[in-house]
């Protein structure tokens, strides 16, 4: 471990760390205009479902890394039967179940 | 934090910060007064007040103004307003906050309205009564009092000395359920979360660094997604600043986590303020959302659920890094545990689309993520955060 890595990972932590406590700490000196809390309602919705999207579509399963690739990707397909899932139970974890097995399924179909 | 108001004066203490910004505008604004009118006293929180001290009429040269505990701030009033809302006349908190007059209630919501002449014992009981009963698990600390007699004074020090062990004893602090509740809402994660933070710290060994390096990061950062990217750019020998950037760009939707969480948690001291922001992640943000909105908590019940939470995720975390840096990938790759992500994030994502504007949000963020999937940075992902939520207001104001 070397100086120069201590700083450019404490850099990176620093800003990490005031990205996150951002507004936590703003928040005390200065209010924040109407629009703008009437917007931060829609923030999980559009952050979760940016953070799925890399998930099921970006790089491979560590099936497919292990086994070779198929012909149609088993994650969106795991994904929509875990929607469906969730619409029909309501609950967190029958849809993960599903999720996971249909994923397996879905791959093992096409092997 | 000391701010008083007298009858149609305003002064301004030497510490104050959130009061003290409103009155300075005012103070411009108005030439150093501002009169308390009968208007203004016909606010609908002002007369809840008013109806739970039973007060018929209002006779504003009486009027005193009494400060009172810091905990109890303007977003507790505006976030939870089925706490004050007695009656149908009170609409939601937006439009509280439409009225600039209201935002000046708001900004000094620590502020109750009193009678000084017949200020007496009943009164202040009703007054405690109504405060155990809108904010439960606390109890005016503070009462500064800017006018009031020393007859007075006296009395509210005996009546704090009766009251707190009551109030206390008939409802004691239940914090530990709150921890408890937050750790096992954070349980769905932890699949997800130990193959990753393996990979976390496996990737720099695999670089060349040593286990202390690759902990290191983790301690300093708590970021999965960023720390393998400094790791990687170091590694190729990216200049400093093309790290800072490239982390940055990947954590900016923390900025949007920390501004919607932060009026439930901004109230909390310094140091629970720093390990709120050094313990945001994207798995308990989430969960934190949609359960302070749930419940009717106050600032120690959040903070308790806020504390279980992370540290069962922090605590794994870090186990998982060191394990992974130590022993390699223990966790075969074709169980595919990675995709256990997407899913969790998927299930709370569902959870939140109660009504067509957060429907559109969420599409619209998937959709524009999905057309970014190859910028770099993840630029992807922070463009689909902001233009949903871009999308999700612009509908909200088309269907008005």
């Amino acid at each position: 471990m070397t100086l120069d890595f201590l700083f450019i990972v404490g850099l990176a932590g620093i800003v990490t760390l005031g990205l996150k406590s951002s507004f936590i700490e703003v928040q005390n000196y200065v209010t924040l205009p109407l629009w703008l809390i009437k917007a931060l309602e829609f923030v999980p919705p559009a952050v979760l479902c940016s953070l799925i999207v890399p998930g099921i579509f970006k790089g491979d399963t560590g099936l497919v890394q292990e086994f070779g690739r198929v012909a149609v990707d088993p994650r969106p397909i795991a994904a929509i039967l875990a929607t469906i899932t969730f619409f029909a139970t309501k609950q967190t974890l029958p849809t993960l179940v599903t999720g996971m097995i249909s994923l397996y399924l879905v791959y093992w179909l096409q092997l | 934090m000391r701010a008083h108001m007298r009858v149609g004066q305003i002064d301004v203490g030497k510490s104050t910060v959130k009061v003290g910004l409103y009155f300075r505008k005012s103070i411009a604004k108005h030439g150093k007064s501002l009169q308390l009118k009968a208007k203004h006293l016909a606010h609908p929180i002002i007369r809840n007040i008013l109806t739970a001290l039973q007060v018929d009429s209002i006779n504003a040269p009486n009027l005193c103004v009494l400060s009172t505990t810091r905990r109890y701030r303007s977003k507790q009033l505006c976030r939870n307003p089925t706490r004050l809302k007695t009656d149908a006349e009170t609409s939601g908190y937006l439009d509280f906050l439409l009225n600039p007059l209201n935002f000046m209630i708001i900004k000094i919501s620590r502020v109750f309205v009193y009678f000084l002449d017949n200020f007496n014992d009943s009164r202040q009981i009703k007054y405690l009564e109504w405060w155990s009963k809108i904010n439960p698990h606390s109890y005016p600390q503070r009462l500064w009092v800017s006018y009031l007699s020393n007859h007075y004074q006296i009395s509210l020090f005996f009546f704090n000395l009766l009251y707190r062990p009551i109030m206390n004893l008939k409802q004691p602090r239940q914090l530990r359920p709150c921890f408890m509740q937050g750790m096992r809402a954070m349980i769905p994660f932890l699949p997800g979360i130990v193959p990753f933070g393996v990979v976390t710290g496996f990737t720099p060994i695999s670089f060349g660094f040593t286990w202390i390096d690759s902990w290191l990061g983790s301690l300093l950062m708590f970021a999965g997604a960023s720390q393998l990217a400094t790791y990687q750019l170091m590694n190729e020998g990216a200049s400093i600043w093309i790290i800072l950037l490239t982390v940055t760009a990947i954590n900016l939707r923390y900025v949007l986590y920390s501004a919607s969480i932060a009026p439930h948690l901004a109230d909390a001291n310094r140091l629970i303020r720093f390990l709120v922001g050094y313990g945001l992640s994207d798995q308990i943000y989430p969960i934190c959302h949609r359960d302070y909105r749930a419940h009717e908590w106050g600032l120690e019940e959040r903070i308790a659920y806020y504390a279980g939470g992370t540290l069962l995720l922090w605590g794994l975390w870090q186990a998982c890094t060191i394990i992974g840096a130590f022993a390699g990938r223990i966790i075969p790759v074709f169980w595919s545990l990675e995709f256990m992500i997407p899913l969790t994030f998927l299930t709370l994502a569902l959870q939140t689309l109660k009504t067509m504007a957060h429907r559109v949000t969420a599409v619209s963020g998937a959709l524009v993520s999905f057309v970014g999937l190859d910028l770099p940075y993840s630029l992807g992902l922070i463009l689909g955060a902001i233009s949903g939520v871009g999308f999700g207001v612009l509908y909200q104001r088309m269907i008005r």
